[in-house]
Order: C-alpha cells, then sequence, then structure tokens
C-alpha cells in the first residue's frame, strides 16, 4: 500500500460511520464508496461496521424480574401511619366510621381530662395511715427545731463548732422530734429538717460572716 | 400515587434492566440498578413530566450503572473480583449447533464484551441507540448533550467496538 492510499484508508476510516448512517455530503459520501470499492482493507471494515450493526440491533431486550417492582414499592412506600395501620386492621367496610370514631374518642378524652383536673384536691399530699391532727403535730414540732437552728446559725460561726450542734442543736431537735410520731417524723419530716440544717449551717452562715467583719473592719 | 407508578414502572422496568445488564453484565447488578431506580422513580413521581419520563428514567438508570461499575472497580482492585457473564443465561431460546451459527454466537458473544468494557458516555449511547433504538430526542435528553455531540460519540463508540473485536473479525 502506498502513501496516498494509506492516507486515503485514514480518511475513509473516519468517515466509515458517518457514511452508513448518510451524514456526509454527497460529496465526502461519493469520495468513500470510491475508496471502499478500490480497497480491500476499507471494504472488510465497511463490512465489520455493518456487522457490528446489525448485530448490536438484534441484541434482543430483557424480562425484569417482576418482583422488583414490588420490592422497589415496598422500599420507597413511607411507612403507615396510626391511622393507616388502624384503617388496614379495620377493613375497608369499617374503615368509613373510622373518622368519627376517632373524633368521638378525642372528645371522650377531653371531658374525661376536663372532670378529672376541676375535682383534682389541690391540698399537701398526706401519708396513708395518719391523720391531719398528727401532721400537723409533726410539723409544729419540726417549726420549732428550726427555730432552735435559727438562733444558732445567727450567732458569729465559731459558736456553730460541732460539740455546740451535738450539745444543743441534736438534743432539741431530737427532743422535739421523738415526741411526735416516730413514723411520721422518720419517713416524712426527718430529711427535710436534715436538709434544712445543712443548708442554714453552711450556705446561710457565711454571708452573715463576711457582713460582720467588714463592720468591725477587719481586713478580708 | 401508587397506580401511576406502577403504569410507568411497568412501562419502564424492563429497559431499565436491558439496559443495566448490557451495560454490567451480572444479572444481580442489574437487578440493583433497575430497583435503584424504580425506588427513585417513586420518590420523584411528582416532579416527573409524563412527556419525559423515559429521558428522566434513562438518565437515572445510567447514573445508577455508572455507580455500580465505580464500586464495582474498587472492589475488584482489592479483591480481585472476576465479573460474571450472566447475559447468555437470560436468552430465552437456545441456539442451534451449525457452524454458522456458532460464529454469529460467538461474534455476539466478543462484541457484548467488547461493548460492556468500553468508557463512558460510549457505551451508554452504544446501548440507547443500537440496542435499545431510543430515538436521538431521548438520548440528547438523557444525557443532557447536543445532538451533534451524541452523535460523533456514537460514531466513535461503534469504531471503538470494530477496534475492539480485533482483526479475527475482519476477515469474516
Amino acid at each position: 500500500m502506498n502513501e496516498s492510499n494509506r492516507r486515503d484508508c485514514n480518511w475513509c476510516s473516519e468517515r466509515i460511520e458517518p457514511w452508513l448512517d448518510e451524514e456526509l455530503s454527497a460529496r465526502e459520501a461519493a469520495g468513500v464508496a470510491d475508496h471502499v470499492a478500490g480497497c480491500r482493507e476499507c471494504a472488510a471494515e465497511v463490512e465489520l461496521a455493518r456487522a457490528v450493526r446489525a448485530t448490536l440491533r438484534s441484541l434482543p431486550g430483557f424480562e425484569c424480574p417482576p418482583y422488583l417492582v414490588e420490592k422497589a414499592a415496598m422500599a420507597a412506600r413511607p411507612a403507615p401511619g396510626p391511622r393507616q395501620r388502624i384503617a388496614a386492621w379495620l377493613g375497608p367496610r369499617m374503615e368509613v366510621f373510622l373518622r368519627p370514631a376517632m373524633a368521638a374518642m378525642v372528645v371522650v378524652v377531653v371531658a374525661v381530662g376536663v372532670f378529672v383536673l376541676s375535682n383534682h384536691d389541690r391540698s399537701p399530699r398526706v401519708p396513708s395511715g395518719y391523720s391531719a391532727a398528727e401532721i400537723e403535730e409533726a410539723a409544729r414540732e419540726a417549726r420549732i427545731a428550726f427555730a432552735y437552728v435559727g438562733r444558732y446559725t445567727r450567732a458569729p460561726v465559731r459558736v456553730l463548732r460541732e460539740d455546740v450542734i451535738a450539745e444543743r442543736v441534736a438534743p432539741a431537735m431530737g427532743e422535739a422530734l421523738m415526741e411526735s410520731r416516730r413514723e411520721v417524723v422518720e419517713r416524712a419530716l426527718v430529711p427535710a429538717v436534715e436538709d434544712a440544717v445543712l443548708d442554714a449551717l453552711f450556705v446561710e452562715t457565711t454571708p452573715r460572716i463576711n457582713r460582720s467583719k467588714k463592720k468591725e473592719g477587719r481586713p478580708e | 400515587m401508587e397506580d401511576r407508578f406502577r403504569r410507568l414502572a411497568d412501562a419502564y422496568k424492563n429497559t431499565i434492566y436491558t439496559f443495566a445488564l448490557y451495560s454490567l453484565r451480572r444479572q444481580e447488578d442489574a437487578e440493583d440498578v433497575t430497583q435503584d431506580v424504580l425506588v427513585k422513580l417513586w420518590q420523584n413521581m411528582d416532579s416527573i413530566d409524563p412527556e419525559r419520563a423515559g429521558a428522566w428514567v434513562m438518565r437515572v438508570a445510567r447514573n445508577a450503572v455508572i455507580d455500580v461499575a465505580r464500586r464495582r472497580k474498587t472492589r475488584s482492585a482489592v479483591f480481585a473480583e472476576e465479573v460474571d457473564v450472566d447475559i447468555a443465561a437470560n436468552y430465552a431460546v437456545a441456539e442451534s449447533g451449525t457452524d454458522r451459527h456458532v460464529r454469529r454466537r460467538e461474534f455476539r458473544e466478543a462484541l457484548e464484551s467488547a461493548l460492556a468494557g468500553i468508557d463512558e458516555p460510549y457505551r451508554s449511547i452504544l446501548i440507547m441507540r443500537e440496542v435499545q433504538q431510543h430515538s436521538y430526542r431521548e438520548i440528547v435528553e438523557a444525557l443532557d448533550m447536543p445532538l451533534n455531540t451524541v452523535k460523533v460519540y456514537l460514531h466513535r463508540g461503534r469504531r471503538m467496538l470494530r477496534e475492539a473485536l480485533g482483526e479475527e473479525y475482519r476477515e469474516a
């Protein structure tokens, strides 16, 4: 094959597909046809191009497995809400009653709520098994115990040594508490009194100490 | 909505599956792609123009195929995985054993293999245009490319297929 033919083959090879698609100008199409008629290699290339097209176009389509549509629908479908689940449970015949039934249920729930709230006893909760008089007595004794604590916490902090607390605060509280019903005191009042005592001793006294230092003109 | 989904799914499920199977040559991957596209079809039902549903489906299918091919490439790079060829198993009709038929079958298998091996967008354009015989308009919309570009890719793709087939088939 000479150089001129080789150049023609490259030129032709680039135009085989548009030539077969009839997309070339008349002049170019005639040039390709002339070259192919005289060149065995390019004629074989054209035959191969035709075979490729024919074979591609004869390739069959395939049937999608039928379960894929259902699988995709299941994957994409949003999860049913409570209303849909109830409707599915009731079935199509009963579904027409679902909306009125739900409305009636809401009315009933609201009415019950209003009734309960309007009859709610707002008085403090009394431990079961004890009379109001017993609870009142225990509360009075607790107030006395708080009074003792209050008296000592007004004094300078050095007074509130552990031995002082042990000698004065604790016996006074114990005495007051022991006079009431032990069970009531242990269960309902002791924790509250303990908390109050701790607060009074360690929180409430601190600002008073600082204030008294300033009054006396002591350096901080 | 469900009725509309089923109508569209029935209309396009085979198109998607065929496109995926010729692109990836493995039934399992083709099923994954088809399901993925159908799920997206459901999710985008309200925004799909019925006139352009075909182009939309093909665009999503092509993207799904590219994703699977990319994952497969990564997988095979790590595990030296071989790609199964499941297309032959999908041919319903058994072929006769004459020499001519055997040659034709060999040529077809070589062509399918070459088709799955060429790069994007040549492969998608060849499958859409030559195998599935979509219109140029659908391909242009699906790939969002100008018509002339699609035609140039189609010509180059066919030429690439011929080159991939080798000298053996030029003598035939």
